[in-house]
């Protein structure tokens, strides 16, 4: 494990390896090692996919100490690659045009029919990574190598808040309305981020997500917008 | 009850607090006053203990009217203030009477200024702030930007402050305004960037962004690109593909996949927000531990700071 400083109270720690479920779970193990040790010392412990940037208060624990602790942390995980539940999360999505400018695009550069690449995104179950960028936005992966393009040459000024979008071997859901660089294949009816709620996103690092194809009415009736 | 009515609020006006510190996990950010040194001294002008949030404006243009008398104070820009087209004294806890305007003009230094209100703000709290985040919907009208024809409502209004002041001390004008930081994240590997970073001036190309400040100067050829997203933090200085700089303010997305050549000390975040469109800027590293010990300094100094209570 590798470590640099990320600012005047941050360390932020890399793992070996390529993002997996099972590095996610040892990056978990090692935020829970940590916050165990120090409590209230940790500020803040925020996964990314091979990263976990942790900040401290340096009046209470030394930096020193901190990387030590973390270095002397035995991190052997599982090496079982965890599976997909039997249920994972389910989220309902509207694939069509009219909610998403890239479906018929995408579909033409990727030389398949938009029914193969909706039955693709939505047959897949995608592993959580990081929670961040902004609220309710979750990083989920990996997606089927046939659906693999590369980012819009050009962000949009503006999706729309609830965009279902793909990217290199990434898909995510844009929680509210925001430029994009991604490609925008759907729409979500439900809300991603809802701070009076607990776990305020609805997508948590660590989760498992599947998406159900949904038609209009069923998208209108849970409250979707067009 | 006591309620202060938006009149004007300039180009940007929000309430601002501490921040939400802890929720960079849940994609929150920090959010807060930019300027947290001039906040907290508006705050212990009108006695407010523990601080309360407060009402933060940029670029001046500020106009508000009090339902019934309040104590406040003005603090974090040199501007001209006035009650009732009378003018009144910055960095001092003063009356605004019942009905009356105060009025803030275009600030000669500084970006940022702060309202200080004796008393409590009615709103509510969440992740431990009652900070507004326009990006995130939290704070007071779901995260909408001050307007006129807003009233805040305020309660628990006392006097305790009234009368006190701080002088401040203007710092020389300074040509070249030297913001110290932390090297880290990315810096290691990109030692070439780092070097032109560290001996050569940028300028400010963007100001009263709370996001962050872009920089402008010779472009840097940064060696590696983090290949997967990871957390940023405040002060962070994340370098795009053009080049040129951008040093992340309490509003950064919490993640990100620009390389990073480490982070400018918190309270030189603040001194860079308050600078003037244009202003040159060096960038000095300092070790860890360096920084520790301005931090710990910084707080001495201001826990240790008299404010005295003159009679005008």
């Amino acid at each position: 494990m590798e470590w640099e400083l990320a600012g005047e109270r941050g360390i932020i720690f890399t793992l070996p390896g390529s993002p997996c479920p099972t590095l996610t779970e040892t990056l978990l193990a090692l935020r829970e090692s940590l916050k165990a040790e120090f409590g209230g010392a940790i500020t803040d412990a925020v996964p990314g996919y091979v990263t976990l940037a942790v900040f401290f208060n340096p009046e209470q624990v030394n930096r020193d100490t901190l990387v030590q602790s973390a270095l002397a942390t035995s991190l052997e995980a599982d090496t079982t690659s965890p599976t997909p539940p039997e249920n994972s999360l389910c989220i309902p999505i509207y694939y069509h045009p009219e909610v998403a400018p890239d479906l018929e695009p995408a579909a033409h550069k990727l030389g398949i029919s938009v029914a193969s690449l909706i039955e693709q995104h939505s047959g897949n179950d995608y592993f959580a990574f990081a929670n961040g960028f902004a609220p309710g936005f979750c990083y989920l992966g990996e997606l089927p190598g046939a659906l693999t393009l590369p980012r819009r040459a050009t962000p949009r000024h503006q999706v729309a808040a609830g965009s279902l979008a793909i990217a290199e071997r990434q898909t995510a859901i844009y929680p509210s309305a925001s430029p994009g660089g991604w490609h925008v294949i759907g729409r979500c009816p439900l809300p991603l981020f809802n701070p009076e709620s607990m776990p305020v996103n609805r997508v948590n690092v660590g989760d498992w997500v599947r998406f159900e194809p949904i038609d209009r009415s069923r998208f209108l009736g849970l409250g979707g917008l067009i | 009850m006591s309620g202060l009515e938006i009149l004007d609020a300039g180009p940007i006006a929000s309430i601002q607090d501490q921040g939400r510190l802890g929720c960079a996990h849940l994609g929150i950010t920090q959010s807060g006053a930019i300027d947290p040194f001039s906040w907290r001294l508006g705050q212990r002008l009108v006695g407010n203990t523990p601080p309360e949030a407060a009402l933060e404006f940029a670029l001046g243009g500020l106009s508000v009217r009090a339902h019934a008398a309040l104590t406040i104070a003005v603090t974090g820009i040199s501007a001209t203030a006035t009650i009732e087209d009378v003018p009144c004294d910055l960095n001092r806890a003063i009356a605004l009477p019942a009905n009356s305007v105060l009025k803030v003009s275009y600030p000669a230094r500084g970006n940022y200024g702060y309202l200080a209100v004796a008393g409590t703000l009615d709103i509510s709290s969440q992740f431990g702030s009652k900070a507004t985040t326009y990006r995130e919907g939290l704070g007071l009208f779901a995260g909408r930007q001050l307007q006129a024809g807003d009233v805040i409502s305020i309660s628990a209004t006392h006097e305790s402050g009234l009368g006190q002041c701080y002088r401040q001390i203007h710092r020389a004008h300074k040509n070249v305004l030297r913001l110290r930081y932390v090297p880290g994240f990315q810096a290691r590997a990109c030692a070439g960037a780092k070097s032109a970073f560290e001996n050569q001036t940028f300028k400010t190309k963007s100001s009263a962004n709370r996001m962050g400040v872009r920089l402008e100067g010779p472009a840097l050829a940064m060696d590696i690109v983090p290949r997967w997203s990871e957390a940023a933090c405040l002060g962070a200085i994340q370098v795009p593909p053009d080049g040129q700089p951008i040093v992340l303010l309490n509003e950064f997305q919490t993640m990100g996949g620009y390389p990073k050549l480490g982070a400018v000390l918190s309270t030189d975040c603040a001194r860079l927000a308050q600078a003037k469109l244009g202003q040159r800027l060096q960038f000095v590293p300092v070790t860890p531990s360096e920084a520790d010990r301005i931090l710990w300094l910084e707080r001495s100094y201001e826990a240790e700071q008299r404010l005295s209570n003159s009679a005008r």
